[in-house]
């Protein structure tokens, strides 16, 4: 009788956290380009967010203006991401095992990303092909282990590429897929390189 | 926690989570009767198993690496674990010796025959699993789900059976239970327990999802049922944990489970000195 009881009751347990996942994000299982229309980026999430939190502030800061001292004693000032406004996807804010992960899905749903801008940074990566004599530049990353790295192309407007002594870049650029030589490849378009 | 929420509107994250929740709470039903029955590193063998069948996989060029790894990992846990407590080769030994076949095959078809431009890295992600949880595919995710409720389903159903398997396989046999039967039905669960798992944790630190929660409700219980309940508990605390903690500070996620898992063994074994021992 227990267990007759008990199954139900964990199968439910069990529904919980999956109907959890039916967000606004990803309520769609039929069509991807569905799911790309509903789901929000991650700026506007996080715009939003920012303009509430901007609205409280403001009441919050004549609060402050009175108990300075004890904030900067107390340092009890929430931490929270503070991804660049002028992207739409801001990977430099996010930790290592993120970043890689969102990357990974740049490269398995590139439909998803095509058209945003993108920050992103990491080890710069030179790569000439003596074959057809082109020239590939990279913003690459690697996971929290440091065996598995991955990056994105990323193709300069000015084409003012630096030099292949630089370790590290950051790079804004919009993200787009070309064809060579039958296969698909993902680049950042007319990028530019920011400190 | 403001970070932790806005990295909840990543899908992924949620999908990490919600796997993370389910293969954590299988491994750690099946995991005490494991450690009881003395098979404590069958997920090591089996994952092992696993790692040489994806490599067969790999070289196969199959989209779909489940085809080929589950059956074969369902195979070896069926010869490891069917023939119970009466076999000529013991379960740690037969244990070790399919082990580290299935570890050197595999690893040696990969470099002969590998087509991976970054072998290295996909030995280790696969070994050490640091990202494989966030990088899951929406397939992926719901046959996870699917597999994790069936094992959740037959270990309810069969919980008595499982039981007096565990404590006494001969007398089981003698009142008449069909013990191979079971000991077919564990090592099939396991077998697929142990491949949702790999995604989780990796292949090298399998063993941990199975042993840890349940050693850790032994500090503190007594009795089958509730070691078992309270060892489900601990795991999917941990997991989740150790998934939120990676995120957040970028850690790989295999490992920053298991290491929360450790911190939840010592934990209850202090608990277990302060209140004098197990509390049936």
């Amino acid at each position: 009788m227990k267990k007759i009881l008990l199954l139900p009751c964990l199968i439910l347990l069990m529904l919980i956290p999956i109907s959890a996942c039916k967000s606004n994000a990803d309520k769609s299982l039929i069509s991807k380009s569905v799911a790309v229309q509903s789901a929000p980026s991650v700026k506007q999430v996080l715009e939003e967010k920012t303009s509430q939190s901007t609205a409280a502030s403001t009441n919050e800061e004549s609060e402050n203006e009175n108990n300075t001292n004890a904030t900067n004693e107390d340092n009890t000032e929430s931490v929270e991401l503070k991804p660049d406004p002028s992207v739409d996807v801001d990977i430099t804010v996010l930790s290592a095992t993120m970043v890689y992960s969102e990357v990974y899905q740049m490269m398995y749903y590139p439909e998803n990303y095509i058209g945003k801008t993108i920050k992103m940074d990491g080890l710069y990566d030179h790569y000439h092909d003596d074959n057809s004599g082109n020239d590939y530049y990279a913003c690459i990353i690697q996971d929290a282990t440091a065996c598995c790295a991955q990056g994105i192309e990323f193709q300069l407007s000015d084409g003012n590429y630096p030099a292949d002594t630089e370790d590290f870049v950051t790079v804004i650029g919009t993200f787009k897929t070309y064809e060579e030589n039958g296969t698909t490849y993902c680049t950042l378009a007319d990028a530019k390189l920011v400190k | 926690m403001k970070i932790l929420f806005e990295y909840m509107q990543y899908p992924f994250v949620r999908y990490a989570l919600i796997v993370g929740t389910l293969v954590a709470l299988c491994s750690s039903l099946l995991g005490v009767t494991l450690v009881l029955k003395r098979f404590s590193f069958i997920g090591d063998g089996l994952s092992h198993v696993a790692f040489g069948a994806i490599a067969i996989a790999s070289v196969f060029n199959l989209t779909n690496k489940m085809v080929l790894v589950l059956p074969i990992t369902i195979i070896s846990a069926i010869l490891l674990l069917r023939t119970g407590q009466n076999t000529k080769i013991k379960g740690d030994a037969a244990i070790a010796m399919i082990s580290v076949g299935a570890l050197a095959f595999g690893y040696l078809l990969m470099n002969i025959f590998g087509t991976s431009s970054n072998l290295s890295g996909d030995v280790c992600s696969t070994l050490f699993g640091s990202t494989s949880i966030l990088t899951l595919t929406r397939f992926e995710m719901w046959l996870s789900i699917v597999l994790s409720a069936l094992v959740v389903i037959l270990f309810i159903l069969f919980y008595n059976k499982l039981f007096a398997i565990t404590f006494d396989e001969n007398f089981s046999r003698a009142i008449g239970t069909n013990v191979n039967a079971y000991n077919l039905l564990i090592a099939t669960v396991i077998a697929i327990i142990i491949v949702l798992a790999m995604n989780l944790v990796g292949s090298l630190l399998i063993s941990a999802l199975i042993i840890f929660p349940a050693l850790t409700a032994m500090r503190l219980f007594g009795s089958f049922k509730k070691v078992t309940i309270f060892s489900a508990f601990i795991s999917v605390i941990c997991a989740v944990a150790g998934i939120l903690v990676s995120i957040l500070a970028g850690t790989p996620v295999g490992s920053t489970i298991v290491a929360t898992q450790v911190v939840a063994f010592a934990v209850c074994y202090l608990i277990s000195g302060f209140l004098g021992g197990v509390r049936t």
